[in-house]
């Protein structure tokens, strides 16, 4: 029997039960599929039985009742399986398309998505933005959609947090979530997370309470809040409004130069903006940051 | 076309079988376009795979039927297989932080685009309502456009000429260009757009931020449309002399604005930096950025060795005075 012919049939076996198949029962109910040594068939059905999974078939494993001793097999539960999406019409499902494929994140199988809708017809258009992904999204994703807190270190120090969101936001991937040691929400950088996340068992309850990331400027999300007042050159002034826009509050001065007010979060990245201005930008206020900025500079002297 | 191996076939045949039985009789043709099946391929695998497949004991009444006829397919008798599989959690989530990404971009789109903002509401409602009107756990926020940018998609979209003053990839100079805007992209959080540049007879790439002003101009496009890869190289840096310089690890973040800066580990402290210095203005500002901590191993020629001093005493004159 073909390869796809023996997961096609496994898959109807597993679906069509309606009580749990013990490995051997599964043989059985194939006629050809598998082999007669005990052995090889151990190896061939644990490879299929990965194979589906890695497929996204929700394959159970449950004591099967009536046994004793207890012993364990496997279905498809069709309430795990069957889809129960609201039915959208063909231009919905188009639409949709077209925004996936717009804004595409990679490393996502966007085709499988809509060939469980029903397949699209249209030609994909080109990306207008590729997302990239980063290594921790997968472990966050199912953090926040099982609303478990976890563990992780940032800054040196280990956290425990319960995850609300994910943000993609100026080039780079924030997790939104309350701090339980601080008690409060805390904006993370994603790439600056060290080592791995651990989930835990502990559930928590979900909220939409928390404080939206606003807009893009990297040096916005942090942890120390710091209201800054940077004075730029009136030859840098069209060119740092066009960066930071409507996003900041400015002021003019009579000689055409601004005073930027900016709310910064995570001073590394600001800093190194106010550098790309060399000496067209003074920076203003507060005196503990132009203090740092002096002492920055006077240690590279 | 290469051959599907037997994950891709499962994939798809999970959902195939369902929609032909929810259809009446669809063309095998349309079958193949929506599920990205090669006709010859689908046609075996219904004929000759799918035909055998069943449930125990395999009696003719527990065969799924298929029939072809006339480039026409029906299934039948697949009780099992009546519904695909369910959307997870994450394609849900990747579904709704796409369209609505798409919803809030504030730029101007192409008609065709513009022309599916409304199904796509409708879509994103019916998602969100399904999944108890919850805020999606997943945001994607596209650089913001600024007036810049909207003015560069206006371009694309009247088939104008425009001259920008532009500030050249890394060397902190303005240069004026004839462009014929293409095609926009967001990439690392900033805009770029792909353009014919008239004044270099080639199609390059600028940074809408680097954009300093926009005008206009009466000219007919000389350029057609062309596909562009959007994954060569933004700026030629190949001619440039290069800086040798060795940073803490620790500081690594520090380079993330700079991506043209080749990385190498040197030990489990350091890393160094390859550089390709475009200007002096340019190599400033990256030494300031890396502080103290950064020790320069090797100046690009025709820059003198105190150019680093110098230049945070430049600015720092600006605080002393």
């Amino acid at each position: 029997m073909k390869k796809i012919e023996r997961l096609l049939n496994l898959i109807s076996a597993l679906l069509s039960t309606e009580r749990p198949l013990s490995r051997h029962e599964i043989r059985e109910r194939i006629p050809g599929a598998y082999s007669e040594s005990d052995e090889s068939f151990r190896r061939t059905f644990e490879r299929d039985k990965d194979e589906l999974r890695a497929l996204g078939l929700p394959i159970s494993l449950e004591k099967i009742p009536g046994t004793d001793p207890p012993l364990e097999g496997y279905r498809i539960h069709k309430s795990d399986y069957e889809a129960d999406h609201p039915s959208l019409e063909g231009d919905e499902i188009a639409a949709l398309h077209l925004a996936s494929n717009l804004i595409r994140l990679q490393g996502d199988d966007i085709d499988s998505t809509f060939y469980k809708m029903g397949g699209v017809l249209k030609e994909k258009p080109s990306a207008l933005s590729e997302i990239p992904t980063e290594r921790l999204m997968e472990l966050c994703m199912q953090a926040l959609h099982e609303h478990q807190s976890i563990f992780f270190k940032y800054k040196n120090e280990r956290r425990e947090v319960n995850p609300y969101r994910l943000v993609f936001s100026g080039g780079r991937w924030y997790l939104i979530a309350h701090d339980n040691n601080r008690e409060g929400i805390r904006h993370f950088r994603l790439d600056r997370i060290q080592g791995e996340i651990e989930l835990t068992t502990q559930k928590f309850e979900p909220s939409d309470e928390f404080s939206e990331i606003s807009e893009e400027p990297p040096w916005r999300f942090g942890e120390e809040e710091n209201l800054v007042e940077l004075k730029i050159n009136k030859s840098h002034v069209s060119w740092a409004l066009e960066i930071i826009g409507q996003k900041s509050a400015y002021e003019e001065l009579s000689d055409g130069s601004i005073i930027l007010y900016e709310v910064v979060r995570d001073w590394q990245i600001f800093r190194s903006f106010v550098f790309s201005f060399l000496d067209a930008a003074e920076l203003l206020d507060p005196p503990e940051c132009r203090e740092a900025l002096i002492e920055w500079l006077e240690l590279i002297k | 076309m290469r051959e599907m191996n037997s994950a891709e076939r499962i994939k798809r045949l999970l959902a195939v079988l369902p929609w032909i039985e929810s259809q009446n009789g669809p063309y095998l043709e349309e079958v193949a376009a929506r599920f990205d099946y090669p006709q010859r391929e689908l046609i075996e695998d219904l004929e000759n795979v799918v035909f055998f497949v069943g449930v125990y004991p395999f009696t003719p009444d527990c065969l799924i039927e298929v029939s072809i006829t006339e480039e026409r397919v029906w299934v039948r008798y697949a009780d099992w297989f009546r519904q695909p599989m369910k959307l997870s959690k994450k394609e849900l989530t990747a579904l709704r932080a796409a369209g609505e990404a798409l919803i809030d971009f504030g730029g101007s789109l192409t008609n065709e685009i513009e022309d599916e903002l409304g199904p796509l509401e409708r879509a994103l409602t019916k998602l969100s309502v399904f999944e108890g009107g919850s805020e999606n756990l997943l945001e994607i926020k596209l650089a913001t456009p600024t007036k810049h940018l909207l003015d560069v998609q206006n371009s694309i979209k009247c088939k104008t000429v425009i001259q920008i003053e532009y500030l050249a990839g890394s060397r902190n100079e303005i240069s004026s260009r004839k462009i014929e805007p293409e095609k926009i992209l967001a990439n690392g959080g900033k805009w770029y757009v792909q353009a014919y540049c008239k004044s270099s007879s080639a199609v390059k790439t600028f940074r809408v931020d680097r954009i300093k002003d926009i005008t206009t101009l009466d000219e007919i496009r000389e350029s057609n449309s062309v596909e562009y890869s959007t994954t060569e190289d933004f700026f030629n840096l190949d001619n440039f002399p290069t800086a040798i310089i060795e940073i803490p690890i620790g500081d690594k973040s520090l380079i993330d604005g700079f991506p043209n800066i080749e990385i190498e580990e040197v030990s489990e402290e350091k890393i160094r930096l390859i550089c390709p210095v475009a200007s002096e203005v340019w190599f400033k500002y990256l030494l300031m950025v890396l502080g103290s901590g950064a020790e320069v191993l090797e100046m690009p020629t025709g820059i003198e060795n105190t150019f680093r001093s110098k230049a945070a005493e430049e600015i720092l004159g600006i605080y002393n005075s």
